[in-house]
Parts: C-alpha cells; structure tokens; sequence
C-alpha cells in the first residue's frame, strides 16, 4: 500500500500538467452533456412516451420559459433506472402510456403566485428578474376564489387512463371520484387526461368535476362554461365586485 | 517493476495516460456536479 502510495504521488509529480490540460479539455463537453440533460427536451423525449405533448409544451409559453426539469423533479434513483429502461425496454407509444402526470401546485405558484413559494426549482431559459411579468393568478377574482377553496375529489394523477383515452378519445372520463377534503391544486382545472399534452389551459370538463349541471337551462351544454366565466379568472382582485 | 526510472523511460506515455484522466475527469466534474446540485435538493436520492 506504502509503495502504491509512492508510486501515485510521483506519477502525479510527473504527469500533473497533462492531467490539468486534459481535465481543461474535458471541461467544455462536460458542460456541454450537462447542458443536453437538463435543458433539452430531446434528452428527455429520446424516452419519454408522449403524443404531441412535447410539440404543444414548444408552442406554448411555457416552452419558451421553461425545461422539462422545471415541473419534472425526480429523485437521482429514477435516472439510473431510466437508463435502465432506455437500454433494456423503451416506452412505445401509446400502449406504455399509463398515467396522467402530475404537476405539484408548489411547482405553478413558484412562479404564478405573488407571495411566491421556494423559486430554486426554476432552471428553464426564464430569467428570474422577469418572474414579475408572470401573471401572479392570486390577484385574480376566480383564481383566487377557487384557491381558497376545498375539494374532496382526487387528485387527476390517480387516474388511469383507457385505452381510447391513450389515443386522445375523452367522451365522458371517469374521473369523479371522492377523497378526504383538500386544497384546489392547480392541475385540478390545468391538468388531466385532457391536458395530459401540455398545454395546461383549462377545459369545460374541470368545472363539470365540481359544479356539473349547475345552469338547469341547456346553456352550459350549448356554450360551455368558459364562454361566460373566462373573463372573471382574469379580472383584478381590487377590481371585482365581491 | 515500476519504479521512478521506469516512470522516466517511458514518460510521454504516462503524459498521455494523465491527459485521458484528465479528460474524463473534467468530463465527468462539469457534466456531474452542475447535474447533481440540480437534481438532489429537488428530487433527492
């Protein structure tokens, strides 16, 4: 052990600027892979199932200001076991396609709320300083009106999807289903199976969960619901009639 | 046997040896830590 020790310590003495350029010279591909992996989404898609989730998340804001890593947290675990996968079976469109993700509220408000909550987990191309030009949803009539709500139904990622539901099919989801009281999350109205493709705008089919036929004419089946309610979602608070 | 004069007679080598450490370490250095910080405190272990 004394003579490998010794052994080490010369080749050190004897090859340490060679080591320093080489370590220079790997410096650049190094951040480069960094880089890939955590800023485009082709790293993550190279594997990941998805219909036109990614090409809606492209066109949409948020694919201008964020990266998959920004919702998608994961612990380090998952990433040995994804490679795994890569290697021994890769996800195939749509059989693989089981789940309706879920994005935590802490993620949304992060950046959508005014009194914001822990802002480290933003890695995407949006500049922090320009954080205050997001549209804070807690200064607005609706939004803020449903986040001081409570539900008792389950979150959406419980849901599995069907298998026309895989393919995009959503005639009358089943996802109506009772838990112990909670706090509205975002993905209740800007998630499920319908969203599943990104694009994170809220649907009729998120109010019918909670308030169902709540107009007795055929008015809400006739012109939605957010043909008369979109405009108070995006009214100031201090500007409301409460 | 390896010893300082085997080192000397067969250095540039031994220089080529260090350079691909070299390289793969700063690979693995700028790709690994910058990850890491990212990952742990967001996702954990």
């Amino acid at each position: 052990m004394k003579k490998f020790g010794k052994i080490l310590r010369a080749f050190l003495m004897l090859t340490f600027p060679s080591l320093l350029i080489g370590m220079g010279i790997g410096a650049y591909p190094g951040y480069k892979t960094y880089e890939y992996t955590w800023k485009d989404a082709n790293f993550c898609i190279s594997c990941h199932v998805h219909d036109y989730a990614t090409y809606s998340w492209e066109e949409s804001s948020h694919g201008q200001a964020t990266t998959c890593h920004d919702c998608h947290h994961q612990p380090l675990h998952q990433y040995i076991k994804e490679a795994y996968v890569y290697v021994t079976k890769r996800p195939v469109f749509p059989k693989d396609l089981h789940h309706t993700p879920n994005v935590p509220s802490d993620l949304c408000q992060s950046c959508h709320l005014s009194a914001h909550a822990d802002r480290s987990t933003i890695t995407g191309p949006l500049a922090k300083e320009n954080l205050a030009h997001v549209p804070k949803v807690d200064k607005l009539y609706l939004h803020a009106f449903h986040l001081e709500r409570k539900t008792k139904l389950t979150l959406l990622k419980s849901h599995q999807l069907s298998d026309e539901e895989r393919m995009g099919q959503f005639v009358n989801p089943k996802v109506i289903k009772q838990d112990e009281e909670r706090a509205i999350a975002c993905s209740d109205c800007h998630g499920g199976p319908t969203n599943r493709a990104h694009h994170f705008s809220a649907v009729d089919l998120s109010c019918v969960r909670c308030h169902g036929n709540i107009h007795r004419s055929p008015m809400g089946q006739e012109y939605g619901c957010r043909n008369c309610h979109f405009q108070e979602f995006l009214l100031p608070l201090d500007n409301s009639a409460r | 046997m390896i010893d300082t004069e085997w080192m000397k007679k067969h250095k540039w080598w031994l220089h080529l040896l260090a350079l691909v450490i070299g390289l793969f370490l700063g690979w693995f250095l700028f790709f690994q830590v910058p990850f890491l910080y990212r990952v742990i405190p967001h996702g954990g272990f």
